[in-house]
């Protein structure tokens, strides 16, 4: 995004370090997560089973976090997200298999195709709101998947592409556990401070007034299309970069990362985490993949879970974790406050106080 | 999976220059199961509004529960009846508790919402009747193959066909015929101004979504002699589904049947000269149609504003 947009109170804020000195729970996240692969090394006797978990929530958590931008923060239910993630992850097994470029050689190959992509998908999608946004994004998606069944001589058809070499890069391997773990935390980290900006900056107060209220943006001469467009593409490409990272941890690709269940699940991510804060999707990613490492090794269909919380979530906590933590959190405060000068012993008569506001004015 | 049987059928059959007549008649059995499908789907979202993304899941969980029945009663039509009516009381149990609350809030919510359903009703199946494929065979009374005068073709097919249209037919006469159909109709237009006249909305609309989805498993009983029961198989349908209701006009039960007929012709047909890439050519039908015609062929414009 152009630095020049963003207002002088994102621009004045001192950066990231400053943020972090100021709150020390936020360095204390980023410490533990730095620390993370020393002390599940030292701590448990399956580290790289820990540290596969945890790289897999920061490539998943990209996407998410690119999903939020479309659906949290411009009001643009997608059901064609895998379209790019399984693009990405595609690309690059693809330019590796059929072209025989590096990684490193294919990555920026990729990210232009992707650009490219979203560009024509989204110009195309576009012309439709609503749930025709959210059908014909599903038919978009579902038209890749089919050519990548169909074009096996490319893409290996049903079976996918097995065995994609990553090689050194200055020494490193990449394939190396603790290697892509840093790899991908740094990747994550970078996304989500950049997002955090560009949702901060005009273009971000744009998108989020479309998804409130479209007709009034158009109102004030603004060409919604064109942000709309941005987002869409801009979604795209990070959520095919995320694609680009998988065969790091996974070396292979097949079909079901390119269908609509991939989509599925990063949508459950981003509502259950909370959808346009961006941190919330993040644990919500956390939330899923836990549950998915814990479940699955218990029960084959850990799934129904998944679909039970996420029912639940959209009929009475629409705002996910995010927003449980901020009202649970702000109504704790409250209540604290409340509750300390009465000083009273009976449980049961501080609940009713707290019920009965006119009581509550007598202390 | 259907294609492939498709076009298993066909390649046997001797090639002509004229559309192949087994061709001809597999798109047409293919295109009155879409209907019944479809033409639920398409039902429920004039009337509610609700894009059903659970409607697969509900023709899956048809499919299953005929297998289940069946298994029971040794008899097919007691499976063609029973497990439609179960399906139909776990939809007016969806809607009346989970899709009720919604209506106020944006129509995405209702999205999210049917998706999430479909999740858990595709699990419980794969919990209850585990993940590998489970195969009724056609009953005995329609087993086998008829001769149809210029063609011999399997008899169950052929049921399918005349099922298919008896059930459009009887569809037409209770949306046009009946007290219920007119308030359906009304409803689609303007169901505030149905609510003004003392009619309980509400209830149609649990009613409606009821009988949405047990057409959807009306279509899963019948699909199951076919082609087994799986648990992707509401996945697979939805996807389908949608495509017939976009290119007839979300709404419209005349525009499941073209567009059932359109789309189904096409895999019957395009199954037998470009085998399985008809596949590809149905999703660029679906996206040129969303862009060129979103309401569809038969639909009004005004549906489109949903």
């Amino acid at each position: 995004m152009n630095e020049g947009n963003i207002p002088q109170s994102v621009a004045k804020d001192g950066g990231i370090v400053a943020e972090l000195r100021s709150s020390p729970w936020k360095l204390g996240i980023v410490a533990v997560l730095i620390a993370f692969p020393f002390v599940v090394t030292s701590a448990f006797i399956d580290a790289g089973f820990w540290l596969l978990f945890a790289i897999e929530v920061f490539v998943f958590g990209i996407a998410v976090l690119s999903y939020d931008l479309m659906f949290g923060y411009t009001g643009l239910l997608t059901f064609g997200h895998a379209l790019f993630f399984g693009g990405g992850a595609y690309g690059i097994a693809i330019m590796a298999h059929v072209y025989d470029l590096t990684y490193l050689e294919a990555f920026p190959v990729v990210l232009v195709l992707l650009f490219v992509l979203g560009l024509v998908v989204g110009v195309a999608a576009l012309q439709l709101s609503g749930v025709y946004f959210a059908i014909i994004t599903l038919a978009f998606a579902q038209l890749a998947h089919e050519l990548i069944l169909q074009f096996n001589g490319i893409t290996g058809g049903v079976n996918g592409i097995y065995s994609i070499t990553i090689p050194d890069v200055a020494g490193f391997s990449l394939t190396e556990p603790i290697v892509t773990y840093y790899v991908t935390l740094a990747a994550c980290f970078a996304v989500y401070l950049a997002l955090r900006r560009v949702t901060a900056s005009p273009f971000g107060r744009v998108i989020q007034g479309i998804r409130e209220n479209e007709e009034r943006i158009e109102m004030l001469g603004i060409n919604t299309f064109r942000y709309k467009l941005s987002s869409f593409v801009l979604a795209g490409v990070i959520g095919g970069f995320a694609g680009m990272l998988y065969p790091l941890f996974i070396t292979f690709v097949s079909p079901p990362l390119a269908n609509w269940t991939t989509t599925g699940d990063l949508l459950m991510m981003t509502l259950i985490g909370g959808f346009g804060t961006l941190w919330g999707p993040l644990l919500g990613t956390g939330f899923y993949v836990l549950l998915e490492t814990v479940l699955s090794g218990v029960i084959e269909q850990w799934r129904l879970l998944m679909g039970v919380i996420f029912v639940l979530f959209v009929l009475f906590l629409p705002s996910g974790i995010a927003g449980l933590l901020q009202g649970e959190l702000s109504t704790a405060a409250a209540q604290l406050r409340t509750m300390i000068p009465g000083g009273s012993d009976d449980a049961s008569l501080d609940m009713e106080r707290n019920l009965n506001p006119e009581e509550e004015e007598h202390e | 999976m259907v294609l492939t049987m498709v076009a298993d059928l066909t390649t046997a059959s001797h090639v002509t220059m004229f559309v192949d007549p087994t061709a001809v008649l597999n798109g047409l059995s293919r295109a009155l199961l879409l209907f019944l499908i479809a033409s639920g789907l398409s039902l429920i979202f004039g009337l509610m509004g609700v894009v059903n993304f659970a409607h697969g899941a509900f023709y899956a969980l048809g499919g299953y529960l005929g297998v289940f029945v069946f298994g029971f009663s040794e008899s097919f039509l007691v499976a063609l009846f029973i497990a439609p009516f179960l399906v139909a009381l776990v939809g007016i149990l969806t809607e009346s508790t989970t899709i009720r609350p919604l209506y106020d809030r944006d129509p995405i919510y209702q999205v999210l919402l049917t998706f999430g359903v479909s999740i858990i009703l595709d699990e419980l199946i794969k919990l209850v009747w585990g993940s590998s494929p489970l195969s009724l065979g056609a009953p005995e009374a329609l087993g086998g193959v008829s001769e149809l005068g210029f063609i011999s073709y399997p008899t169950y097919r052929v049921f399918i066909i005349g099922f298919g249209l008896l059930m459009a037919l009887g569809l037409w006469l209770f949306i046009q015929r009946t007290r219920v159909g007119i308030i359906i109709r009304a409803g689609t237009l303007d169901s505030e101004m149905v609510e003004a006249m003392g009619i309980n909305v509400q209830r149609v609309f649990t009613g409606m979504f009821g009988l949405g989805v047990g057409l959807a498993a009306v279509g899963g009983v019948v699909a199951s002699p076919l082609l087994g029961v799986y648990p992707t198989m509401g996945t697979e349908i939805l996807i389908e589904a949608f495509l017939v209701v976009v290119l007839g006009g979300l709404g419209s039960v005349r525009g499941a049947l073209l567009g059932a007929l359109i789309i189904g012709m096409a895999q019957g047909i395009g199954a037998y000269y470009i085998s399985s890439f008809v596949g590809l050519l149905l999703f660029v039908i679906m996206i040129a149609v969303l862009l060129i015609r979103p309401y569809g062929l038969l639909g009004h414009s005004g549906i489109a504003e949903h």
